[in-house]
């Protein structure tokens, strides 16, 4: 284990400066070199990290991978709490040193396209249109790096940061159930529609009783998230039903008869949309 | 919890933006909000409820009073009861940062059939049936910010300021600013800055004037005389790492704990002085 490092707020406010002119340290020299320079690698004393368990992130995309990734993340830093996961400094440390390959192959970075500078070129229009291409990329890389590798606002390390995304998965689906925590993330993590439905609702998913509510919902009738709209349907459905419940003073046979509700409106939204059509 | 004082329920509900109830008020205050430098959060709170009805039911415990926590940075939610109409509310190291908004509320925890309130709007009737965790009194929301001390490095609180107005040769400390300022005349001010551009410089930089200086302070922090330097900001990141390592700000020994503050600088001399003479 390792003191768990971060940035200082002028090496941050430096690289998010600069971020065209290290394009080519994000695709592959990296910025091992910089680490011993002043603000590189602060370290905070009451967290550590284990870097082996954020050496063997999946860089596959699929369900399986991020649940996976998001209990690693999680087991891999020990000490940290939800104030200081939202800081910037530590999760940017971490996608430009530890976790660099991981988000590099997670979210590649492409190549530029070769310049058109041959006589024909310029007369066809093609030196143009690769510089357009050029101009088109470059935007892209940049786009990429500012989402994956920072961590600005609620946003950032909720839902875009590599890392950061991963440890709020596995912390809100401990929040929701702390004894089956991975249980929780399979739910979660089924699609990227239902994580956007059920964790980027903050008015949804910090509520730990609701939240359990529609995990069990989800389990014992799968066919909630059949297809991605009757999901919606349903989660519109709780909107509209469970806007002023409070589920806390609920027991859960109450709070599931709700939900069932919910399901039973959505399947029948499903049911009325095929007949129409 | 998408309900304020705008919302409209089908049953009476105690608050001030309605006249469900003849009479009664219902507030909430929340008269301390404390920060241990370890992190933990003490909310201390007061509930005021004067309706003769609802404090039956609370006291039969038919309903419950409490307020509905939510901080949307840390993703944190809850529904705390009171203790009680005063009490507080314990909350562990990094639950909440920045804005945390509190909602009270008073709300069933039964069926309630035929409830019979004097002070019941007429328009209700003379008795109504509610059911468990409906809400029937709602004060104003209340919010408070909780800071983030933790992550200012401990070098952050402290601030080399050149100045003309102490001899060449000599240093000097102003502990009544928001950072520990440590005033150094123009050639010092030129030479410390030469030792932070260097890696090889930075234990000799802690060594000979950041040992000094932590020494001071410690010093500065004992008996009475702290007094003043509570509410300096500078003072939560000190007391916080002196905590972390353990360190008893009245009695530790002065040099011992400014070394392990600073990461035991003299340790690092050699190889600093080696690789400088090396490269020299």
């Amino acid at each position: 284990m390792h003191k768990l490092k971060y940035f200082s707020e002028s090496v941050l406010a430096e690289l998010r400066a600069n971020v065209s002119r290290n394009l080519e340290r994000y695709r592959a020299s990296g910025f091992g070199d910089r680490t011993d320079q002043n603000g590189w690698a602060m370290e905070l004393s009451a967290v550590e990290v284990e870097p082996e368990k954020l050496a063997v992130l999946s860089q596959s995309g699929g369900s399986a991978a991020e649940i996976s990734n998001s209990m690693l993340v999680f087991e891999a830093i020990e000490g940290m709490t939800p104030s200081l996961a939202t800081e910037e400094r530590v999760w940017s440390r971490l996608t430009h040193f530890e976790c660099l390959d991981y988000t590099r192959g997670r979210w590649p970075i492409k190549d530029d396209p070769r310049e058109k500078n041959g006589l024909f070129d310029g007369l066809t229009g093609a030196k143009e249109k690769a510089h357009e291409k050029r101009k088109k990329v470059l935007h892209q890389n940049i786009t990429q790096i500012e989402k994956h590798y920072f961590a600005r606002g609620r946003t950032g390390y909720r839902d875009d940061n590599s890392v950061a995304r991963l440890w709020w998965n596995a912390y809100i689906a401990k929040r929701i159930d702390p004894q089956d925590q991975e249980g929780v993330l399979i739910e979660l993590l089924r699609t990227a529609d239902i994580r956007s439905n059920l964790v980027e609702r903050p008015m949804l998913s910090n509520r730990a009783d609701l939240m359990r509510g529609i995990i069990r919902t989800m389990r014992n009738h799968p066919d909630i998230y059949g297809a991605e709209i009757t999901f919606r349907d349903f989660m519109k459905a709780v909107n509209i039903r469970g806007g002023g419940v409070l589920f806390e003073a609920l027991s859960t046979q109450e709070t599931d008869g709700i939900l069932l509700k919910c399901r039973d409106d959505a399947l029948r939204k499903g049911e009325k949309a095929s007949q129409a059509a | 919890m998408k309900v304020d004082l705008n919302s409209h329920f089908p049953h009476p509900v105690l608050s001030d933006s309605n006249d469900d109830f003849r009479s009664g008020r219902f507030d909430l205050s929340i008269t301390e909000v404390r920060e241990s430098t370890a992190g933990d959060v003490e909310i201390d709170y007061a509930f005021s409820q004067t309706l003769p009805e609802i404090r039956e039911l609370l006291e039969s415990g038919a309903a419950s009073l409490g307020a509905f926590i939510r901080c949307q940075d840390t993703f944190y939610s809850e529904l705390r009861p009171a203790d009680g109409k005063s009490g507080t509310w314990r909350f562990d190291r990094g639950t909440l940062f920045g804005r945390v908004e509190v909602k009270p509320m008073i709300w069933l925890k039964q069926q309630l059939d035929s409830w019979n309130a004097e002070s019941l709007n007429l328009e209700y009737g003379s008795a109504i049936s509610m059911r468990k965790s409906e809400i029937i009194g709602l004060a104003n929301d209340t919010w408070f910010n909780i800071g983030q001390e933790k992550l200012k490095k401990f070098e952050s609180i402290f601030e080399l300021v050149r100045t003309d107005e102490i001899p060449e040769g000599q240093l000097k400390l102003d502990l009544q600013s928001d950072v520990i300022r440590i005033l150094a005349p123009f050639e010092i001010f030129k030479s410390i800055e030469l030792m932070r551009g260097s890696s090889h410089g930075k234990p000799l930089l802690l060594s000979a004037v950041y040992l000094p200086v932590v020494m001071e302070v410690l010093e500065n922090l004992r008996g009475e005389q702290n007094s003043g330097y509570e509410s300096k900001p500078w003072y939560r990141v000190f007391a916080s790492k002196c905590e972390h390592f353990g360190i008893d700000i009245e009695r530790a020994p002065l040099l011992e704990s400014a070394q392990r503050l600073l990461g035991s600088p003299v340790g690092k001399l050699g190889k600093s002085f080696k690789e400088l003479t090396e490269n020299a």
